[in-house]
């Protein structure tokens, strides 16, 4: 019985690995976008996704940075697809792992991508992504290498 | 003086958090969860009293936390539980302290810090993180879980860029609570005291054919009197995330020292009449004061794989265990000391499948040998589980999984008066999290 279901489950989870690495192809883009006070022009892809994990907290310069995340959403999964390299819920999963070990606090959260722009611009050092499409008045772009 | 210690912490934490006029309520971060679990098992009482099915099995746990300056965080997390003997739903401090970052890369806490065993120690009371309702018990030993919650000192920790990837460090010490009516500490007293009886016993037997015809010996009696601390304790973390997307490996190194106590009294041994001819006392009532002290050092290398929907993950445990017993002179003996030594070694294997966000699956395997020089079923367990997670929303999960175990490695005997080689559980657990 045991060896039964070792050997359903094993098959199950070839087949499934086949399908998944299948359905990852895609050509989707995000903007990252910065408050006028951040000085870097631009920001390797490690050192973005750190900043959302908090393994690195400032900018070059020294200056605080203060990430803002999207709570779901198309451009939410393609930043930290690219980016974090996690799913949503695996970013879900860290912060909350994070919060209830006592290793951090998570990202300022919000709900649409306008409030995004309105966070980055309000607040020095912020940094967040919206959709190309998203009109992203007082804020700069941060190109990433 | 460690439970005051721990009042003045966390009074003065709830003081910095809800008093001071200076920070705005709105940078205070609160999150907590609520978790019931249900224990069923076949022949063999685990953890709790599961054969007649136990919800003896929850959780409750808040914590707070607060960024002071771009450098300082204090947090400070409370937890209830319940699990059989242990906790009873008493409110502990979980973990609390001050995080000071130096920089992006080096940090220290000082105050309660969670112990760095393994890869999944630090969350092993927080549900929803995992798949499983149980982490396998072949490495984070249900039983062994007091000592290695969190430590009463700090961590020094670090985070170093290494190429695409990164090294993580940690080192955390200090002491940890002991609670010396627990199972497990009564556990190993109990073998002691039945080897040390065993052995007072058959001594007193081989100098008399009366008291061996009529088989008297030693039983204490009434439940002894228990005390019990651990110190010195200290974890080490090395965890290299690689530049293989998903991929990462690490290790830790453990040393814990316990101590632990008991007064044991013993009634006076009479040979009665008749057969003697009259009423003859062998030996005196006395009582005598066993010390135990019993060092681990624990090593585990652990390899964790995402690749897309899958988890791998692989962890591997070597566990030195030095005890010395110290008894105190009797009026049938002098002062003795008993010093055993064994290695124990445990492991598994797992898959996790992600599904999607609502459905998720584990198969683990995962063996545990108490003595790995004396492998037995008595002192192993092999624990096959398969398990299921229903996530109701982001908030709420439901979790099912069925154990196939062989063996009663990490079996509590006081537990049972019966054991049988092969035996199931089944787990159930329902968390809700904010």
């Amino acid at each position: 019985m045991k060896k039964t279901i070792l050997t359903v489950f094993c098959v199950a989870v070839f087949i499934m690995s086949i399908i998944t690495c299948v359905a990852y192809a895609d050509g989707e883009q995000v903007l990252v976008i910065v408050n006028n006070s951040v000085s870097q022009a631009d920001i390797s892809a490690k050192d973005l996704g750190n900043i959302f994990l908090g393994k690195k907290n400032s900018w070059d310069g020294g200056q605080k940075a203060v990430p803002v995340t999207l709570e779901s959403g198309s451009a939410h999964e393609t930043f930290l697809k690219l980016y974090v390299k996690k799913n949503g819920s695996q970013f879900s999963t860290f912060w909350k792992q994070a919060v209830f070990t006592g290793q951090g606090i998570p990202p300022k959260s919000v709900s649409s991508e306008e409030e995004v722009v309105k966070f980055v611009a309000a607040n020095p050092g912020a940094v967040g992504y919206i959709s190309p499409a998203t009109a992203h008045d007082g804020v700069k772009i941060l190109a990433v290498k | 003086m460690a439970k005051f210690g721990k009042c003045f912490a966390t009074l003065f934490l709830l003081s910095v958090f809800f008093l001071n006029p200076a920070f705005a309520a709105d940078d205070l971060i609160i999150h907590g969860l609520v978790s019931q679990g249900y224990l069923k098992s076949s022949d063999i009482n685990y953890m709790t009293l599961s054969e007649d099915g136990s919800s003896e099995y929850s959780e409750f746990v808040i914590n707070f936390q607060k960024q002071m300056d771009d450098k300082l965080r204090l947090g400070l997390q409370l937890m209830s539980r319940d699990l059989g003997k242990e906790g009873n739903n008493e409110v502990k401090v979980d973990w609390g302290y001050g995080d000071y970052k130096f920089n992006d890369r080096w940090g220290l806490r000082l105050g309660r810090v969670k112990v760095p065993f393994g890869f999944y120690n630090k969350g092993r009371d927080i549900d929803m993180l995992r798949t499983t309702v149980l982490l396998p018990a072949t490495i984070y030993m249900e039983d062994y879980r007091q000592f290695l919650t969190a430590f009463n000192g700090g961590s020094l920790y670090a985070n170093l860029p290494a190429g695409k990837g990164d090294f993580e460090f940690e080192f955390a010490f200090g002491g940890s609570d002991l609670d010396p009516d627990s199972g497990i500490v009564q556990d190993i007293l109990m073998r002691f005291n039945n080897s040390y009886e065993a052995k007072m016993t058959a001594g007193l037997q081989a100098k008399s054919a009366l008291v061996k015809a009529l088989n008297l010996g030693f039983s204490h009696i009434g439940d002894p009197e228990r005390g019990g601390s651990t110190d010195n304790g200290y974890s080490a973390k090395i965890l290299w995330n690689t530049p293989v997307e998903g991929l990462k490996v690490g290790g830790t190194r453990t040393s814990l020292d316990l101590h632990m106590d008991e007064t044991l009294i013993y009634q006076p041994i009479i040979i009665p009449s008749p057969p003697a001819p009259a009423a003859t006392i062998v030996t005196p009532g006395f009582q005598t004061k066993v010390d135990l002290n019993y060092k681990f050092l624990i090593d585990i290398g652990s390899l964790e794989y995402t690749i897309n929907k899958f988890t791998f993950a692989g962890e591997l445990m070597a566990a030195h265990g030095q005890q010395n017993f110290q008894v105190a002179a009797t009026p049938i003996a002098s002062a003795s000391a008993i010093s055993p030594a064994q290695t124990s070694q445990g492991s598994y294997l797992q898959c996790v499948y992600r599904h999607n966000d609502r459905h998720e699956w584990s198969l683990y395997r995962g063996e545990f040998f108490l003595d790995r020089n004396n492998k037995n079923w008595n002192n192993w367990q092999k624990d096959t589980c398969a398990s299921f997670r229903y996530n109701i929303n982001p908030s709420w999960s439901v979790k099912i999984e069925h154990h196939w175990i062989d063996g009663v490695g990490l079996v509590q005997k006081n537990l049972n008066t019966n054991l049988d080689r092969k035996w199931n559980l089944i787990a159930i657990k329902t968390t809700y999290n904010f």
